[in-house]
């Protein structure tokens, strides 16, 4: 279990980090929600040991834990090809496991990084991320500025170290990638976690219905039983539960639909977006 | 010589030969040393070749300069293509290097190599060992085949020792060019003050100190003998021992630096 507790930072007189304190289960994805300039980079550096923090503690669960990290753009010399680039990192000691680390990222040896496409250049990163076989990896903005290929090319990666038991933790803003492959997401503001996300609970837990009618619904009757009612198209209307009273506003929505003449073709729950969740916690 | 410097002078050598810094630099030294062969042939023509086109003119004089410009003594000319690969060389080098390592730490490069295991003054001790002997193995280079060809084709009054013995000095004299651009890139608040200071030191110090004689004892004093070919073989003990004590102290400043950041 890693255990983040109460990490504060400054910069320059300007609190960035105002007490940030979360949990991390071992061999699961973590993901770290905010805005641009919320703090993610600087929490992920003070955990790594790059910054230090003006207070809070940072444990890994033991003592000798092996921490791989990887910033947002890293560098890389380009002169260098992908082999000379892991064989550097490894001191030139052990060419079967820098092989093995090509294979794990599906890159080929002697290609020069100069040439190299951003998604590219990011699996390389995760395999240099991995040399020291690190059971913790913090992974900053690992998405952000790659192609919707190169994306998925880095989701499955990470998946893939998930079931070899690390433990990873992972910043972003873009939600989507979050939602397919977190375990649990925090999302930070004001300089704390202000919420924490179950992503397995929060695809379970339905936050409304979308119906779909045979025929254009009655939506003034409706609205006497549930408000308020989205038009998703002439023959589809979308409807949230209240966060307050759920039970109660489902035996409404129930209520109001049994009086409707028009026929339902289909009904289907749908889970609270983390974007949803976004907007409602960080803005 | 630690594992990761050893790492890290592989990875600079191949960035040296890869991003073509060795063809610049031999150019530009084998360009330097055309250039000063050339101008000492073409020039020595001109007094008489004027004195045919203007049968009153002074040629004495002009003669004299032209001999003192580009003199047609091997030792004496192999000064002068000392002190332009002093000037032009040595500007082109700090030019080039002055900004490396600063661009590495900025850009994020050593995040990933620091996580493994290297230490920051590998990187700079790396930059300092390759590029160092780079130019200082061509400014070698380069006065040696500047000497076997000024044999062939100017009065010789300089032996083969006294040429090698100012070759390594000129050399050295590269070699701590780069590491004070190197190692002051990181102490000042941006790596051009660094190649200021240096272009400014190796221009300006070596021709003002000449009029002092405390003058001998400065390190510059490394640029001063070579360009006159001076054969006081002793005098070079003390400059050189100041220019390593100059170094060793940079050295410990920016480690100490380095540790705190």
């Amino acid at each position: 279990m890693i255990s983040v507790k109460g990490i504060e930072k400054s910069f320059f007189g300007k609190k960035v980090l105002q007490g940030v304190s979360f949990e991390v289960s071992e061999g699961s994805i973590y993901g770290l929600i905010g805005k641009n300039g919320a703090g993610k980079t600087t929490l992920m550096k003070i955990m790594t040991g790059l910054l230090g923090a003006d207070a809070g503690s940072c444990f890994f669960g033991k003592e000798e834990c092996r921490i791989g990290y990887l910033p947002d753009l890293p560098g890389f010399y380009e002169y260098l090809t992908t082999d000379e680039y892991l064989d550097f990192l490894l001191f030139d000691k052990n060419p079967i496991r820098r092989n093995k680390l090509l294979e794990m990222v599906s890159l080929a040896p002697g290609l020069r990084i100069k040439t190299m496409s951003r998604g590219m250049r990011q699996r390389l990163g995760i395999a240099a991320v991995l040399v020291n076989d690190p059971q913790v990896v913090l992974l900053d903005e690992p998405t952000s500025a790659l192609d919707p290929a190169g994306r998925s090319d880095v989701k499955e990666i990470l998946l893939r170290l998930k079931k070899e038991g690390r433990t990873i933790i992972l910043s972003t803003h873009i939600l989507a990638d979050m939602d397919s492959i977190c375990d649990r997401a925090g999302f930070l503001h004001n300089g704390v976690i202000v919420r924490e996300v179950d992503m397995n609970e929060n695809r379970e837990s339905a936050a409304g219905m979308v119906i779909r009618f045979a025929s254009e619904p009655d939506l003034k009757t409706l609205s006497g039983y549930i408000n308020p009612i989205y038009k998703v198209d002439p023959l589809t209307i979308r409807l949230d539960f209240s966060k307050e009273n759920k039970q109660e506003s489902q035996q409404n929505i129930l209520k109001g639909l049994s009086v409707l003449p028009q026929e339902i073709t289909s009904i289907r729950t749908t889970e609270q977006s983390l974007d949803q969740i976004f907007r409602e916690v960080c803005q | 010589m630690s594992e990761g410097l050893i790492c890290c002078m592989k990875k600079d050598i191949r960035e040296c030969v890869r991003s073509g810094k060795v063809i610049l630099f031999a150019a530009m030294v084998a360009g330097i040393g055309l250039m000063i062969m050339a101008f000492t042939f073409i020039f020595s023509d001109i007094p008489e070749a004027l004195w045919s086109q203007l049968p009153g003119f002074d040629i004495d004089s002009l003669e004299e300069l032209i001999s003192t410009m580009y003199p047609k003594m091997v030792r004496e000319n192999i000064g002068v293509f000392s002190y332009y690969i002093g000037f032009f060389f040595s500007l082109v080098v700090v030019l080039v290097i002055h900004g490396i390592l600063t661009r590495e730490r900025d850009n994020g490069k050593w995040i990933l190599p620091v996580e493994q295991g290297y230490n920051r003054m590998d990187f700079l001790g790396s930059k300092i060992l390759v590029y160092g002997t780079l130019s200082g193995g061509c400014v070698l280079a380069g006065y040696l085949l500047y000497f076997v060809f000024a044999c062939s084709f100017m009065e010789r009054n300089m032996s083969f020792g006294h040429a090698l013995f100012c070759g390594v000095i000129h050399a050295l004299n590269l070699f701590f060019i780069v590491a004070y651009t190197l190692l002051l890139s990181l102490l000042y608040p941006t790596p051009v003050l660094s190649a200021v200071s240096v272009i400014a030191t190796v221009i300006l110090v070596p021709d003002v100190a000449g009029y002092f004689a405390a003058g001998k004892y400065l390190p510059t004093y490394l640029l001063s003998f070579v360009y006159d070919s001076s054969d006081r073989y002793g005098d070079v003990a003390v400059p050189l021992m100041f220019n390593i004590t100059i170094l060793a102290i940079l050295w410990v400043v920016v480690s100490n630096r380095e540790d705190k950041s």
